[in-house]
């Protein structure tokens, strides 16, 4: 652990840090869970994020990854274990990795792994989730299955959850859609890709996850 | 294999067990059934029905995964109106909602959404 890292987790001690251990990062496939969780890792911890991989692919995101996270904004300090979560769908096909010029072979086995990753990251949120960040693509439609059907989840376990209205940078990005889909829940426009407004969704999450606001 | 719609109501399916409900569910699917359910499943039954979908997924088969879709007046899509005709009642116990589900695919190959709202439509007739 770096000198930051122990003088943030000195802070968190001193202020009684969070009760919220483990922060799932939740939402469709390609909405940029795993760009946010990339960004976030590398402006609150050292640690390397060469591993965690994010492209055009749906399902990039096969295995969830954890990682310890302090944050400290003006509204606190919350010390968090982070897990980004595989794309929930409700169908995987194989020939939709081969559009992607993947060979039928790691196709097939790039869906199996795609399917057991869905499935964990469902009894996680239904077992094991103290809080969420729920990130949409804002250039899609929010108004989905997939989104209704989690957002629900989250509020029948009644967990705090921050919205992330992400490729804010796109042209036909409409985060206002975002907004408006689930307005009893704050909603940050972010590109994580550029990291823009990145220290608003960081605000935010402290700000949630500390009781401050849901 | 035979396309059956098959009417329901979500009372039924929420007070479920959730093994039996998922299993329900599925094997009704793999019959070809697409399911129409009046009113919302609750997202904890809809979470394990998904999860449990994800274990029964043949990467290499002929079973991909399921279509759900919920279509409702709060929803933003209400497919121009057909549901107040699919529902044909004047209570408002569900929210004025419904949901489809069927395996992935199946809606494609009767037709698309509009279609199969119509068949439902002439089933209520």
């Amino acid at each position: 652990m770096g000198i930051i890292s122990r003088l943030r987790q000195s802070v968190s001690e001193f202020f009684g840090g969070s009760e919220i251990e483990k922060v799932g990062v939740y939402g469709p496939p390609n909405a940029g869970k795993t760009t946010f969780t990339k960004q976030l890792i590398e402006d609150w911890t050292e640690q390397q994020t060469d591993d965690l991989s994010a492209s055009e692919v749906p399902h990039e995101t096969r295995k969830a990854e954890k990682r310890q996270v302090d944050m400290t904004t003006e509204h606190g300090t919350v010390s968090f274990e982070i897990v980004d979560t595989p794309g929930v769908s409700t169908s995987v096909n194989y020939e939709e990795f081969v559009k992607h010029d993947i060979d039928k072979e790691k196709a097939v086995q790039r869906s199996q792994e795609a399917t057991e990753g869905v499935a964990e990251a469902m009894h996680w949120l239904r077992e094991d989730i103290e809080g969420v960040v729920y990130v949409i693509d804002s250039t899609e439609d929010p108004f989905t299955q997939v989104n209704t059907m989690l957002v629900g989840l989250i509020e029948s376990r009644d967990l705090p959850v921050v919205i992330l209205a992400n490729k804010k940078d796109k042209e036909d990005a409409n985060t206002e859609r975002v907004r408006n889909a689930f307005p009893q829940h704050p909603t940050v426009p972010v590109s994580a890709l550029n990291g823009d407004n990145m220290e608003a969704a960081y605000s935010q999450i402290t700000e949630t996850f500390t009781g401050g606001d849901n | 294999m035979d396309t059956q719609i098959k009417l329901t109501s979500a009372e039924k399916y929420n007070s479920m067990e959730s093994a039996m409900f998922t299993r329900n569910i599925l094997d009704e699917v793999d019959d070809g059934t697409i399911i129409v359910i009046s009113g919302s499943l609750e997202p904890t039954k809809e979470s394990h029905l998904i999860e449990h979908t994800m274990y029964n997924i043949e990467p290499d088969g002929d079973f991909s995964g399921l279509f759900i879709k919920s279509i409702g007046e709060d929803k933003q899509e209400n497919n121009s109106g057909l549901l107040g005709k699919v529902l044909n009642r004047d209570d408002d116990t569900d929210g004025g909602e419904m949901q489809i589900i069927a395996r992935s695919g199946a809606i494609e190959a009767e037709g698309g959404e509009s279609e199969i709202i119509a068949k439902i439509s002439d089933i209520q007739e």
